[in-house]
């Protein structure tokens, strides 16, 4: 036993070092390589950057992370679209798709290396991506010159992230009983059980709860407070005012009480699944009355019709007539380049690629639930699928107007996400075990 | 007295002679090499982790709280101790992480030591047809049951999600702590290793010298007391390996608490790595510690000074306890049905959801209509989204799939070849060393990956080859090394086992006759203990072949059939990954039939004696 | 053939002493048997001898090879010593039959294939068991497998032969069988065979000289017959012959004229007059020299370092004075003037007359003999007489004791004084 404790000292305290030695990466002033061939990337068409990558990438292999399978549908019409400019250009591609939180680490030991293995990645929750990638050095953004022109701001100015789509997860309820849902407070009032996805295992999840604290979505929240019956209000208004002190405490505005007692609710009731599926799977079922849930719309259109299971059981909350207050929230899929990438001109083309063209995006598109970045792509695919005539989609304007979508907003969700973060942390998550 | 002849040699020289000697000895070669091999492969994850708590990591509590992104410090360790969450974060899944191993390891020993005992000592009926039924939970992925408990007893009105079958279609609503929790976890967990308890407390009772009780019998001793004073102690060295693997295994278990909502020191490592990285580590510190405490009480234990050599198989008269005309056949009911629940049913859950229009959709059961079966979720060969395939093709054509079930096989013959080779070598080498320290060394640091739990030892690997010379995340490689590493301990306690029944003279008269060592091992030692090596390696395989928890921080989704089938768990598609735990099942069963045809091996032999 | 010389050969496990400082010379072509109870160190011995086990200390030699020598490093490995060695439990493979068996080893010597068909059968034939060349060992019977694992052991043509309680798995009948055989074997085939058994019977037939040990020390090393009839101590005396050698405690001292004026059997007065003349005396005086000398030359190894001190120490040999009272024998410090008088049962003789009276405590005739225990006083004689007397139980005779191989035993150190007549 002896030796065994002077053994694991002993490499204890010599790992650090060689590890220390070959890790601590410290982001740099000066540019990198990468960055400056994104700087002259952001100033040229789709069609001169597929030149730059023919160039690049012919007969070699093309690594892609990210948090959505489809890049790995999308690549292949990326590689047939870089063909009818030369027909002669090949190109490998292997794409993975990490679990769980997996991908920053993989992004962060791929980042050890001189010439990184992964070219470009697509990722989703700004926060992390901003406290972890962003600031670290280890992703860059790349802003088509198609893309900005679209959206009327200027790549090298444009200060955000380059996003690929927006995601929504909206409230809706199985209407197989006689409830309704009719104002956002109405999913925390006691008794009410969402089914939702653990905030510690979907990240973008408490990301929502960081953003309702903003300005404006307290305002909101408050709104809706107040369009509620008396009945109800007297209900939530103890809970509301007791968290004024926190709200003040944690640099809030004059409204932060009315997200936090909405967040403290929330946490404190919604029923914990481990995906989106099951919760979708639950929703349709008729025997799951009266229940609700908040999660990513575009689950519904895999429900097959049958004697217990219907897409009609559901109701959108924020459909429904009279509903007050926000329907949902929407996170991103963000693109970056990789600060290593060893294919820096085929991963902005590829970027560029999916932003500004309809078939780029359609690995998304052809299905309802995912809105693209670029007005212009956004209203092509729409023309081209039909989501809006075909599955009563109501389209990206409509929820971030009148379904007041709450935006994942990164660099907000990172300054908050260790106060309000915190502050979330200490509440005592429903179990089950109150009911 | 010719001790005045010899010449006085050099202290070198004599140095370098007895080293000689020492290497000449192939178990003290495999030693040495086993010492620094074993030694590397379970320190350097440790140490990795050991930095990682200390290390800050940018956009984590650490980097917040002491403002750095970079550099060392024990910020993780004053938070996670004495923070405002401590309890939530610490305590309570540390609390419920210990009830969840002692109980698991108590239902285990219970229920696997019961039917041990029913099995090889009294004329219990329909043996062959339990003994066989009975390890299917350990075969199956450990998940499968907790997935077969919450399809059961789901409820609208408890769980607040649809309702499982039984609510469903009897109307039965079980009350919360038994539908989700602390309770179907320790079950869920506790029948899926039952069936260690019953390989290895079996294998003693097969082998005890039924003089021992017999003796006891003519002393008139009452039988309960023969029972308490004379069995139970023999098969005390048994029960303790039980607890030692199911303690260790169920103390890391990921997916069982994941799916049954229990927050429990692994699943709490996982929800803490996004923004307290450097403190979910310390609760992989706090897993290991637990796990070399438990080894340490057992190996303690152990030394006691009671020999329990007396097992010693010569008698081949076994006593059996007449359970009587009824008993036997009772009991035998008792556990059909049981077994049913536990091994039959989640194979007809999995092939049934694999035909239902979606999933959870019982539609079938209410009207007995086959419009309400499908069969796209096998045969759609095109890449469609409607209809709830996400895209996918239909099993028997999904390449996904297939290619994971390649990755899988693959994965799993390395694994099993390198660990069962490896371990042979170890408990032999051990066996011929017994006094040796180096020996006792080799065997504890050969098993203590075992008892670290499988998160933390795959998160071990992937910090520790992810760096600028190596990075093999994603690779079959670091796939192999980890499940070798952690597979180890299966064989080297199986051929131990096995090494330490054969007479060392065996060996000896090759050796005096000049046989060289590896001529001595094909020839001789493993053709004699042959069925007992080959269990040594089909328990790495048929383990790897369905491990989850170890794997799905190493590799990406699809690239073997676990973490394939947790993605399509996860996203819904419980038809794909019903079916392809019918496939890892049948796959199991296959090989296991086939290796027990060809050479008499089979999982059931594994760890016994 | 060579001879194999141990010199001060230790082996120790933490403080227990299996091997005790060991010297040792086996001659060529002997037949040396290693005597003595279980757990004497006797296996051990052999077992260092032919490089299985590893001695903590000393040297080892075979012919002019040193093979082991703790001071120089050298271990040369058991493959390397060439000898043979038949195992207790005869370590067969049972995955090979006979004809593998005894050819595994040829193979490997790169023997042409007739060299070692002509090997096989030459030692198969030595050993009668060619009708069993294709069976496996577990279809054979005890003694063919012995046979086997012998021919085994002669195939390669070792120098030496070492032999681990070879018998004592067989029954009764073909033990004494296979004695015969290793006897006429080791006459054929002129090799040394060095022989562990703690059947005494065994040693004595087979052996030319017995190795005695106790507890890792070497008490006797000589032939069979001067083991017997000249024990070096009570212990010796005691583990030889069947049945066991009688003691009688005495008390008294020596006169003038050389002879010993004793009391036994409580209060019967006898005379002891030694074979050869004995001064007591200088006898005690160059004991206790001699004891003085091993107790330095431990004080000087307790100086070494890496001493470790012996846990298992030699108690003095509880001797076995047989009484119908053991209650009632006297029990006291042995003191200078306290001895035991060694008595082999052939040797105590039933006479007509004379003698001291005793009374025929239990009568067991064999036919051939008949193994008499007579009660003199409070204590019981064994005595063996030839021939098939019958005697009742309760019959009073008179006995004297024969001859001039009487022992007299220090009881203070075991050991033994002198060889004499007594007189009663």
């Amino acid at each position: 036993m002896k030796k065994f404790i002077a053994v694991a000292l002993a490499l204890i305290l010599v790992l650090p070092l060689v590890l220390t030695s070959c890790g601590g990466k410290t982001p740099t002033k000066e540019q990198s390589e990468v960055q400056k061939i994104i700087a002259q990337a952001q100033t040229m068409t789709l069609e001169e950057l597929a030149r730059k990558a023919i160039e690049e990438s012919n007969g070699k292999t093309f690594y892609g992370v990210g948090n959505s399978s489809r890049g790995k549908s999308a690549l292949p019409l990326f590689i047939a679209y870089l063909q009818t400019i030369d027909p002669n250009y090949n190109m490998t591609f292997e794409w993975q798709q990490p679990k769980n939180n997996k991908i920053f680490d993989q992004l962060t030991s791929d980042s050890l290396k001189t010439t990184g293995t992964f070219a470009m990645t697509l990722i989703q929750d700004g926060n992390q991506i901003e406290s972890k990638m962003v600031k670290t050095g280890i992703l860059d953004t790349f802003i088509p010159k198609d893309w900005a022109d679209a959206n009327g701001v200027k790549a090298d100015t444009y200060k955000g992230y380059l996003a690929l789509q927006t995601l929504n997860k909206v409230f809706m309820y199985n209407n197989t009983g006689d409830k309704t849902y009719t104002n956002c407070w109405d999913f925390v009032l006691p008794g009410e059980h969402g089914l939702y996805m653990d905030i510690d295992s979907e990240i973008v999840g408490k990301n929502f709860l960081y953003m309702l604290t903003q300005d404006k979505y307290a305002a909101n929240l408050k709104t809706a407070f107040d369009a509620l019956s008396a009945d109800k209000k007297s209900q939530l208004q103890p809970t509301v005012d007791a968290l004024a002190a926190d709200a003040k405490d944690l640099g809030l505005s004059e409204n932060g009480k009315y997200a936090l007692a909405w967040i403290k609710l929330w946490v404190e009731s919604y029923n914990a699944q481990a995906d989106d599926g099951p919760i979708c799977n639950t929703l349709v079922n008729k025997t799951a009355t009266d229940q609700f849930g908040l999660l990513v719309y575009s689950k519904l259109r895999s429900v097959q019709e049958s004697e217990t299971v219907s897409k009609n059981n559901v109701t959108i909350a924020a459909y429904a007539d009279g509903y007050t207050g926000m329907g949902g929230y929407g996170y991103c899929h963000y693109l970056f380049v990789t600060d290593n990438s060893p294919l820096p001109w085929t991963a902005c083309a590829f970027i560029a690629y999916m932003t500004c063209t309809v078939d780029g995006f359609s690995a998304w598109g052809k299905d309802m639930g995912g809105y693209s970045s670029n007005p212009t792509v956004a209203q092509g695919t729409e023309e081209k699928y039909q989501h809006k005539t075909n599955e009563g989609d109501r389209g990206y304007d409509w929820w971030v107007g009148q379904g007041q979508l709450v935006l994942e907003d990164p660099a907000y969700c990172s300054s908050v996400a260790f106060t309000v973060g915190s502050w979330i942390e200490m509440l005592t998550k429903y179990s089950g075990d109150k009911k | 007295m010719t001790l005045s002849n010899t010449k006085k040699v050099s202290s070198w020289t004599l140095f370098w002679n007895n080293l000689k000697t020492f290497f000449s000895k192939p178990q003290n070669t495999i030693l040495v090499v086993m010492a620094v091999i074993c030694t590397l492969t379970t320190f350097a994850p440790i140490v990795a982790i050991l930095e990682d708590t200390l290390k800050i990591h940018p956009g984590t509590i650490d980097a917040h709280l002491t403002g750095q992104t970079e550099g060392y410090s024990f910020v993780n360790y004053i938070d996670l101790f004495t923070g405002t969450v401590a309890k939530t974060n610490l305590w309570n899944p540390l609390l419920n992480t210990l009830i969840l191993a002692v109980m698991s390891c108590v239902v285990a020993i219970l229920y696997g030591g019961i039917f041990a005992f029913l099995v090889t000592r009294t004329n219990l009926r329909f043996k062959k047809y339990l003994s066989a039924i009975f390890i299917f939970p350990y075969i199956m992925p450990q998940w499968t049951l907790a997935m077969v408990w919450k399809n059961l007893f789901d409820s609208n009105a408890i769980t607040g999600t649809k309702d499982g079958l039984l609510a469903g279609l009897f109307n039965i609503h079980m009350p919360l702590w038994w539908c989700q929790g602390l309770l179907p976890s320790i079950l869920v967990l506790g029948l899926h290793y039952a069936p260690f308890a019953y390989i290895l407390i079996g294998g003693i009772f097969r082998n005890m010298d039924s003089n021992l009780e017999e003796a006891a019998t003519i002393l008139n001793t009452p039988k309960w007391k023969i029972m308490t004073r004379v069995t139970l102690p023999l098969v005390r060295p048994a029960i303790l390996s039980t607890i030692l693997l199911v303690f260790g295994s169920s103390m890391g278990s990921y997916p069982v608490p994941h799916f049954l909502n229990l927050t429990t020191l692994s699943t709490k490592y996982l929800e803490m790595n996004v923004s307290r990285a450097g403190e979910a580590s310390i609760l992989a510190v706090v897993m290991m510690l637990l796990g070399v405490a438990i080894m340490y009480f057992n190996q303690r234990s152990l030394k006691s000074r009671k020999s329990y050599t007396t097992v010693t198989g010569k008698s081949g008269q076994i006593s059996k306890v007449n359970l009587g005309k009824v008993g036997c056949i009772l009991i035998a009911a008792i556990f059909i049905i049981l077994t049913f629940f536990t091994s039959i049913f989640p194979i007809i859950s999995f092939a049934f959801e694999t035909f239902l229009p979606n999933p959870g959709d019982y539609s079938f059961l209410h009207t007995w209509n086959l419009e309400h079966l499908t069969t796209k979720w096998w045969l759609t060969s095109e890449n469609v989204t409607e209809n709830g395939m996400y895209g996918q093709k239909g099993m028997l054509f999904n390449e996904t799939i297939w290619r994971g079930f390649g990755g899988t096989m693959l994965v799993s013959f390395a694994c099993a070849l390198a660990a069962g080779l490896l371990g042979t070598l170890i408990g032999y080498a051990v066996s011929k060393n017994r006094r040796s320290k180096l020996a006792s060394y080799v065997n504890s640091i050969a098993f203590l990956p075992y008892l670290m739990p499988s998160v933390a030892v795959g998160i071990a690997f992937f910090v520790l080859f992810s760096n600028k010379y190596f990075n093999l995340y994603n690779t079959y490689w670091l796939l192999i090394i980890v499940g070798t590493v952690k597979y180890i301990p299966f064989a080297s306690r199986s051929s131990l086992n096995s090494m330490l029944q054969l007479s060392g003279e065996i060996e000896e008269s090759a050796i005096i006759q000049d046989i060289p060592w590896w001529k001595r091992m094909t020839k001789i030692i493993v053709p004699i203990q042959k069925s007992s090596i080959v269990s040594g390696f089909l328990l790495p395989f048929m383990t790897c072949l369905r491990e989850l928890s170890l794997f799905m921080l190493l590799c990406v989704q699809g690239y073997i059939l676990s973490t394939t089938l947790d993605y399509f768990d996860e996203m819904g598609l419980y038809a794909f990954s019903s079916g392809i735990n019918l496939i890892l099942i049948v796959t199991i069963l296959v090989c296991n039939a086939v290796v027990n045809k060809v050479t008499g091996a089979s999982l059931d032999k594994g760890i016994g004696g | 053939m060579p001879k194999i010389v141990l010199t001060d050969v230790t082996k120790r496990w933490g403080n227990f002493y299996g091997v005790d400082h060991l010297d040792l010379v086996i001659d060529d072509c002997s037949f040396v048997t290693l005597l003595g109870p279980s757990g004497c160190g006797k296996t051990t011995t052999l077992r260092m001898i032919a490089g299985l086990e590893t001695p903590t200390s000393g040297r080892i030699e075979i012919g002019d090879q040193v093979v082991f020598d703790s001071e120089l490093g050298i271990n040369v490995p058991a493959n390397k010593r060439h000898v043979g060695f038949l195992f207790q439990n005869y370590a067969l493979w049972p995955n090979m039959t006979v004809y593998q068996n005894i050819s595994f080893g040829l193979k490997n010597m790169k023997m042409p294939k007739e060299e070692i068909e002509a090997t096989v059968s030459r030692v198969a034939k030595l050993v009668k068991i060619e009708q069993f060349m294709d069976r496996y060992p577990a279809e054979l019977s005890g003694g063919q497998q012995q046979r086997v694992a012998i021919a085994r052991t002669l195939a390669p043509d070792p120098e030496v032969i070492f032999m681990d309680e070879p018998l004592s798995n067989l029954d009764a009948k073909l033990r004494l069988e296979m004695r015969a055989e290793l006897q006429r074997l080791h006459l054929n085939t002129h090799k040394t065979f060095i022989y562990v058994t703690h059947d005494q019977m065994e040693a004595m037939t087979l052996a030319t000289r017995i190795c005695l040990i106790d507890n890792g020390v070497l008490q006797q090393y000589d032939p069979p017959l001067k083991v017997y009839g000249q024990p070096n101590n009570i212990f010796v005396a005691d583990f030889v012959g069947s049945p066991s050698i009688n003691f009688v405690d005495a008390n008294g001292t020596q006169n003038e004229d050389g002879s010993m004026s004793l009391k036994v059997f409580g209060d019967i007065d006898a005379k002891f007059d030694f074979k050869e003349q004995t001064d007591l005396n200088a006898w005690r005086e160059q004991e206790a020299a001699e004891e003085k000398q091993e107790e330095e030359k431990v004080a000087k190894l307790a100086t070494q370092k890496g001493y470790v001190e012996k846990k298992n120490v030699r108690e003095p040999f509880r001797y076995q004075v047989n009484c119908v009272d053991e209650e009632a024998r006297v029990k006291t410090e042995p003191t200078d003037d306290n001895f035991v008088i060694g008595i082999r049962p052939e040797t105590i003789k039933i006479c007509e007359s004379g003698g001291i009276q005793g009374e025929i405590y239990s009568a067991m005739p064999t036919g051939m003999e008949t193994t008499l225990r007579i009660r003199v006083g409070n204590f019981i004689l064994t005595s063996v007489i030839f021939g098939g007397i019958t005697y009742d139980i309760g019959q009073m005779v008179n006995i004297k004791f024969d001859g001039d191989g009487i022992m007299l035993f220090s009881r203070k150190s075991d050991k033994l004084i002198g060889l004499g007549t007594i007189s009663l």
